[in-house]
């Protein structure tokens, strides 16, 4: 079966790889015995103090880091003619009966709708995809819930 | 029920519980934890149908005042009753087992049938037997708990089974901290190992009597505890996670069974704390809807949560072990940051279980709109085998009624 290609945004591909190298040294170290460099560090990401207690955790997080940066796809910005149509990437205003709200449309891996990015994978996200702004895409669970695109942005990064 | 406790807890409560303390206690003995979690997540599944039965069943005096009296001890029944009376037990619950994997994944039906409930009952294997013994342990600290709050609740039919049964060392000096702590022993020294871990399944209970504020906002009556939530979403998470393959079934069992540990000083949180109104009303109206709320709103509410949370999970596991005390906050972590597999699919479970509740509620009073349950679900879920289980709720549930917008 082929391996499931992570969508990113470049920002969390470096993030993503940054994390890799340093959960790397901390597992090196650590099997040696030593206090991890990165530790002596003042505005160490207080996560890898957890990760650093834990080697079983350390592991299972730099083995899924590995299979990410294996299978990932950056999120291109689509061509300039394209820009007016939702792809992966595009911040998208739109209006939930009537009702306001902001999502960017992102991978499975990046999706946290509580902080306003949805997945390309979900309904919505997918419903989302391709259409522009005016459109009106109705999401059909056992209630009917109508999105009208009202704005849509791509950041350059 | 039988003692007359207000509010007395329920199957699943227990279950909860007593799925800690066997993971915990079990770890500590170097015994097969995974084997020993899903023991104790499916021994009491046959109550569905059967179900709680107890030794007085039978037995209970007619009159309200010699029953009052023969509760208070634990029933002694000669070789041949106490068998007779088993055998009869375990016929009406294994058919009750049967009916209600009847059409699960053959796969799970036979584990739980044949593996896990089996060796429960039978104590086959070392971990059967050790579960079953931390069952004994979780009932005399829920005597406990329910004694504190009413002081005629006898603890002394908990004892006198816990003494009978009970012969693991571990949980044997488990039960002797429980007697130096509750009953205030003098001249006994604590064990701190121990007594530590009766705190904490002592504070862990106190989710059986916390309500999901989901359902206090709605008017529900009798709403579910977070115990309650966190049984069933442990059972869905393990069922949906085998059929989809590729995850740590063990680090998923765990992850949900400590994932809401943290509300018990934190308290429940639902998406529309931070715009509540006073007004029941308002209040009522507020529930129709979704909260919508800008970019910024949203990092700042989350962020709110998780260091109170975070804050909160720390202080309850402070006293644990060391490892054990990492490997909890690693899961915490795992599940609220998604950072792995399980972590990500986990998410969703949990979001699955209160979307499965909202419509059991639904149907049952048709007092709250739905409206809000499935835009949610449309916006959050991506995982393509929770999605095939949300299509057949929504078959299940809304093929003949159509929702109240």
């Amino acid at each position: 079966m082929a391996e499931k290609i992570f969508y990113i945004t470049k920002d969390k591909f470096e993030e993503l790889k940054e994390e890799y190298k340093n959960l790397l040294a901390i597992e090196f170290r650590k099997t040696r015995g030593e206090m991890p460099k990165i530790f002596e560090s003042e505005d160490i990401n207080p996560e890898y103090l957890n990760f650093q207690e834990d080697l079983g955790f350390l592991r299972s997080r730099i083995k899924e880091l590995e299979n990410i940066l294996k299978n990932y796809e950056i999120i291109k910005k689509p061509h300039q003619t394209k820009q007016n149509m939702i792809s992966l990437g595009a911040k998208v205003a739109v209006s939930v009966e009537g009702e306001k709200d902001e999502f960017v449309v992102v991978g499975t891996l990046e999706a946290n709708p509580s902080l306003g990015k949805i997945s390309n994978e979900s309904p919505v996200g997918r419903a989302l995809m391709g259409h522009k702004v005016g459109d009106e895409i109705i999401i059909s669970s056992p209630v009917k819930v109508s999105y009208k695109i009202l704005k849509i942005k791509y950041h350059n990064s | 029920m039988l003692y007359g406790i207000k509010d007395p807890e329920t199957s699943a409560e227990h279950t909860f519980r007593m799925t800690l303390v066997a993971w915990i206690l079990g770890y500590l003995k170097n015994l097969n934890v995974e084997k020993i979690i899903k023991i104790a997540l499916i021994h009491d599944l046959c109550e569905v149908y059967a179900g709680d039965i107890t030794p007085y069943d039978g037995l209970l005096p007619k009159n309200k005042k010699e029953r009052y009296e023969f509760v208070r001890k634990w029933p002694h029944l000669s070789e041949n009753e106490k068998k007779e009376r088993y055998l009869r037990k375990l016929e009406k619950e294994k058919k009750s087992l049967e009916k209600l994997t009847e059409n699960l994944p053959p796969k799970i039906k036979k584990q739980i049938l044949d593996f896990w409930w089996h060796d429960y009952e039978m104590g086959k294997t070392q971990e059967g037997r050790f579960t079953r013994q931390a069952d004994k342990a979780e009932n005399l600290i829920e005597a406990f708990d329910c004694w504190k709050r009413d002081k005629k609740f006898p603890t002394k039919p908990w004892w006198q089974h816990a003494n009978e049964v009970i012969d693991d060392p571990l949980i044997l000096k488990f039960l002797k901290e429980i007697e130096i702590k509750e009953l205030r022993v003098k001249n006994t020294e604590h064990d701190p190992l121990m007594l530590n871990l009766l705190t904490f399944f002592s504070e862990a209970g106190k989710l059986k009597r916390i309500a999901r504020k989901g359902w206090v906002l709605r008017g529900i009556k009798n709403p579910e505890s977070i115990a309650e939530h966190t049984f069933r979403t442990v059972i869905m998470a393990w069922f949906l996670g085998e059929k989809r393959g590729g995850l740590n079934i063990e680090k998923l069992l765990k992850m949900a069974l400590i994932h809401d540990l943290c509300e018990i000083y934190a308290g429940d949180t639902t998406p529309y704390d931070t715009i509540l109104p006073k007004d029941k009303k308002k209040i009522k109206e507020l529930m129709k809807t979704w909260p919508r709320f800008s970019d910024a709103e949203k990092k700042k509410i989350a962020a709110a949560k998780h260091k109170k949370e975070e804050a909160a999970l720390n202080k309850l596991v402070n006293d644990l072990p060391k490892d054990l005390k990492q490997e909890i906050k690693n899961l915490w972590l795992d599940y609220e940051k998604s950072l792995t597999p399980e972590g990500r699919f986990f998410k969703q479970a949990d979001r699955l279980e209160n979307l499965l509740q909202a419509l059991e509620y639904w149907k049952k009073y048709k007092n709250f709109p739905q409206k809000p349950w499935w835009l949610q679900a449309s916006e959050f879920f991506d995982e393509p085998i929770l999605l095939d289980f949300i299509k057949e709720m929504e078959n299940k549930f809304h093929r003949k009624i159509k929702p109240k917008v």
